[in-house]
């Protein structure tokens, strides 16, 4: 032990300690003591708040539906939030429906570095988005749902940012946000999935396309070297079906078994072999007409738009929203109309999203902006021309029906999952997209700015205590507490 | 008895003690009614738990040594304005007074947590497991400290620790350096 020679050092000390008087404390210790306590609770406690409502912002939603054994496309489409999750972030299975549009599904996607989002509406409720870096993608044109809603066949410009984008084929697989790339060179086009979804079919054309003739549904487009190619996606394989030089392909399908299609270009309709290489031009289809679209073959025929009523060349947007149109569906022998009938309906232009298995046809209608003066000079389902969409069910037995209540004005285009249509499962639970998980720039951004926020709250703190200084340089009022 | 009657019973009963000890911690009386005051402060918004453990007396000492090396950490090097100056060693009437300047100018030159060990060895009289206790360290860093400590004071002051009266021996407490 060291005490013996510290004794005088423990006598000093309490001599010294002696000369201290007590201490004078506020009267008012206890409240304020108490009150301190408290502020510091509601800071702790908000700070921890903060703390974990960002870990938070990563988690994924709950699945608002139940399991998917009963899936059905919403009876309602609401506008997803500008921070929506990417598939890619956040993957959560099979799509009921893929929507491109303005409002909420355009909206921002901060850094502003994407052209397009393509938004995916689960068979949970879950919406979720496709960025890609191209422009003008509209979903059921551009980027195609496949039949059982689990993968998105789009341009090679997916996760890409404006303008990076290469020739490939991008398929994205919903259920993992993984993507397979499919190479390819000058521009390439999904045009429709194989109703069993291991073959897509492609389109290529290099340099700028463009309309020539009236601009309207069957007219010509013109590209170099326009062809139509088979892509086998378990291998990569591709085939090349149909060269058109200077024309490029328009809409094709494929018919229910898989082996042929149908590809309109120019006012020709052409089935092509894809076992076999044969082709023939089915029939010539009248000014105006189109192909129903990737999911126009049933097994009675091959649906094809025909203009029952109004403009039907050099049409402003307005006359085309004026037009009527007939669905008439031709014998995939002989190209006759088989004789089934439709109601006729209004709108600028029409794709079929498939057929149910009773006959129903489920169709895409198409209403342009209106507002445009003169003969229009975009297709009539094009982005820059297209102001609504509606999806319709046109009954055999006559009747129309609108399958999708949607906010007006702000959905521009969408896909259907073909296996959905086909059961008529529509009017499903339409919950409203959650707010969380956030995009990864929007969790970054929330992330970021919560810490740079509790770190200004921490500094503001640090220096108002500094600058108070020690106690004993602020005037307060105290008192001795005598012992 | 409520929270707050066992509170300024507490303090009315303890906060001589507990000044005693600050001053010699900060060597300066206006700074010990601080430590004191903010010591205070800090445990009466949970004093109910305190008390309810038993004797509040260990833990508001644990937290006057905490306080006290906190507020050195945060006030280091930093000029302070006060209303008078402090107390400085020098040349005294009183022999006691001498002493007692001498020491806390002495205990001014040691690090924060060697002051607080020298103060509860040597001024509380804990055995080396209750000071590490109070300072919630090992009793080796206290045996090494009391050590680095006596050190120090050997050399600055080392009449501070030898056994003569203080009074008869002034000039050899004079701090050098």
């Amino acid at each position: 032990m060291t005490r013996l020679p510290t004794r005088g050092l423990a006598r000093r000390l309490t001599e010294t300690a002696d000369d201290m008087p007590a201490a004078r404390v506020p009267a008012d210790l206890w409240r304020r003591g108490r009150r301190r306590h408290r502020t510091r609770q509601v800071l702790v406690t908000a700070f921890v708040a903060l703390a974990a409502a960002v870990p938070l912002t990563a988690l994924p939603d709950p699945a608002v539906l139940p399991a998917a054994g009963n899936a059905a496309v919403p009876g309602r489409l609401h506008q997803p939030w500008p921070w929506q999750a990417s598939v890619e972030g956040d993957p959560r299975g099979p799509a009921a429906l893929l929507v491109s549009g303005g409002g909420g599904y355009q909206s921002m996607d901060l850094p502003f570095t994407y052209g397009s989002r393509i938004s995916v509406i689960g068979r949970d409720g879950s919406y979720r988005v496709l960025p890609y870096g191209n422009t003008y993608l509209q979903a059921g044109q551009d980027v195609l749902l496949s039949a059982d809603g689990r993968r998105v066949a789009g341009d090679g410009t997916y996760l890409s940012h404006l303008g990076t984008g290469t020739g490939d084929v991008s398929v994205v697989d919903l259920g993992t946000g993984g993507e397979r790339r499919y190479p390819g060179t000058g521009n390439i086009d999904p045009v429709a999935w194989s109703p069993d979804g291991t073959r897509l079919l492609i389109r290529r054309y290099s340099g700028p396309a463009w309309w020539s003739g009236a601009y309207d549904g069957s007219d010509t487009v013109e590209s170099d070297n326009g062809a139509l190619w088979l892509l086998d996606l378990g291998s990569g394989a591709t085939t090349r079906l149909l060269d058109l030089g200077r024309t490029r392909p328009g809409r094709a399908a494929f018919s229910p078994d898989g082996r042929t299609v149908a590809v309109q270009a120019g006012r020709d309709l052409t089935l092509l072999d894809t076992t076999g290489g044969g082709r023939r031009v089915l029939t010539t289809l009248p000014a105006g007409a189109m192909l129903g679209g990737p999911w126009a073959w049933s097994t009675d025929g091959i649906g094809v738009f025909t203009i029952a009523e109004g403009c039907t060349t050099t049409c402003t947007n307005a006359e085309r929203n004026d037009r009527t149109w007939r669905l008439t569906v031709l014998s995939s022998d002989s190209g006759a109309p088989t004789g089934r009938t439709f109601a006729t309906f209004g709108g600028a232009a029409a794709r079929l999203a498939g057929w149910q298995r009773d006959g129903t046809a489920v169709v895409v209608r198409y209403l342009d902006e209106a507002d445009q003066q003169g003969p229009a000079y975009d297709a009539p389902d094009a982005y820059r021309a297209v102001s609504d969409v509606d999806l319709l069910a046109l009954d055999p037995r006559g009747g129309t029906k609108v399958l999708l209540r949607k906010p007006p004005g702000v959905i521009w285009d969408l896909d259907v999952a073909a296996d959905l249509v086909a059961a008529g499962a529509f009017g499903g639970p339409s919950p409203s997209p959650p707010v969380l998980p956030l995009a990864r720039w929007a969790a970054t951004t929330a992330f970021v700015a919560l810490w740079l926020l509790g770190l200004a709250v921490w500094l503001v703190v640090a220096l108002v205590r500094r600058s108070r200084g020690p106690r004993r340089t602020r005037p307060v009022s105290t008192t001795r507490i005598r012992p | 008895m409520d929270a707050e009657e066992s509170f300024l019973a507490y303090v009315r009963e303890r906060v001589a003690a507990l000044s005693r000890i600050a001053y010699l911690l900060t060597g300066d009386r206006h700074l010990a009614e601080d430590l004191v005051q903010e010591t205070l402060l800090r445990v009466a918004g949970r004093w109910a738990r305190i008390a309810a453990g038993g004797d509040p007396d260990p833990y508001v000492r644990r937290a006057l040594y905490h306080q006290h090396v906190t507020a050195w950490r945060r006030h280091r090097g930093r000029t302070v304005p006060v209303a008078q100056p402090p107390d400085r060693p020098g040349p005294d009437d009183t022999d006691a007074v001498t002493g007692s300047v001498a020491v806390r100018a002495a205990l001014a030159r040691l690090a924060p947590k060697q002051r607080a060990v020298i103060v509860l060895r040597y001024f509380e009289d804990l055995t080396e497991a209750q000071t590490a206790d109070i300072l919630g360290c090992r009793v080796g860093t206290v045996k090494s400290n009391t050590r680095d400590a006596l050190a120090r004071l050997r050399t600055i002051a080392p009449a501070l620790l030898s056994d003569t009266d203080l009074r008869s021996d002034t000039d050899r407490l004079e701090v050098r350096g």
